[in-house]
């Protein structure tokens, strides 16, 4: 029987279809009694999916793109 | 078929401002995504001469933006090993796991109610701090992994580590990103 370290990392394993006929029987019995592994199974997809929807957006100021223009054609020169 | 051609005079305009959103979300420092950004157009411009009009203008941008990207979590890397060496400090499962493997009672997983954080704008705001406190390698990993949805032999690549070392990063990201946010988030 695995223990819940090892099943945690069955998990995130088996989102990228990295596990084993063996291991995934191991993790699904390991999940079928243990409650808290399942809670890291579902908040560990939840997160994948958050997480792939990750976007920060930022602009240059008005001055900032001045100078890069101008640092830009001193190299074209 | 017209070749497709370069015109480096509308770059800032065009291109600076979506450069710099996406080098932020993967460097999560506006000095350092700035400077990433600068680094591309130059290498762009002094290398133009060997585009070939294959990939759009865009694309090859953002292709030069991408190595530079990568580039700098490679020195990153050097860095932590270098680090590591000299102290031989565990961060991670420690924090999360018992001798024996069981979870500990205070950092085991709790029951969220993950609607709720999800519908709140300040949900990114949090998960970004969060990611912001991983280490230099768990953060790279995390970000070709989750956010540009990388298979993992291309990361090991990449990143030139081996596929147990990745998975060890990917695991204790997790685990310590999922402790962060529900410190932060659901306390």
């Amino acid at each position: 029987m695995i223990n819940c370290k090892e099943a945690s990392e069955f998990t995130i394993k088996k989102s990228k279809g990295k596990l084993s006929l063996k291991e995934r029987f191991q993790l699904w019995l390991h999940l079928s009694i243990c409650g808290v592994c399942k809670l890291f199974a579902i908040q560990s997809k939840w997160l994948d999916k958050v997480s792939s929807r990750i976007e920060i957006s930022e602009q240059f100021s008005t001055e900032e793109k001045e100078t890069l223009k101008r640092n830009l054609s001193d190299i074209k020169s | 078929m017209a070749k497709l051609e370069l015109y480096p005079d509308t770059w800032i305009d065009v291109y600076s401002d979506q450069m710099l959103g996406y080098a932020i979300t993967r460097v999560q420092d506006r000095d350092l995504a700035k400077d990433l950004v600068q680094e591309s157009f130059f290498v762009a411009l002094r290398s133009r001469q060997t585009y070939r009009g294959e990939l759009s203008e865009k694309n090859w941008l953002y292709l030069i933006l991408r190595s530079r990207i990568l580039d700098h979590y490679k020195k990153k890397k050097e860095v932590t090993e270098s680090q590591l060496q000299n102290n031989r400090n565990d961060e991670g499962e420690g924090d999360n796991f018992l001798e024996n493997g069981a979870w500990k009672a205070d950092t085991a997983p709790k029951e969220w109610n993950a609607d709720r954080m999800v519908e709140s704008k300040e949900f990114m705001v949090v998960l970004n701090k969060c990611r912001s406190r991983l280490t230099d390698m768990q953060q790279s990993v995390f970000t070709l992994k989750f956010i540009d949805g990388e298979t993992s032999e291309d990361i090991c690549k990449e990143l030139d580590i081996t596929s147990s070392n990745y998975w060890v990063l990917v695991h204790r990201a997790k685990l310590q990103l999922r402790n962060c946010l529900e410190k932060s988030w659901m306390t």
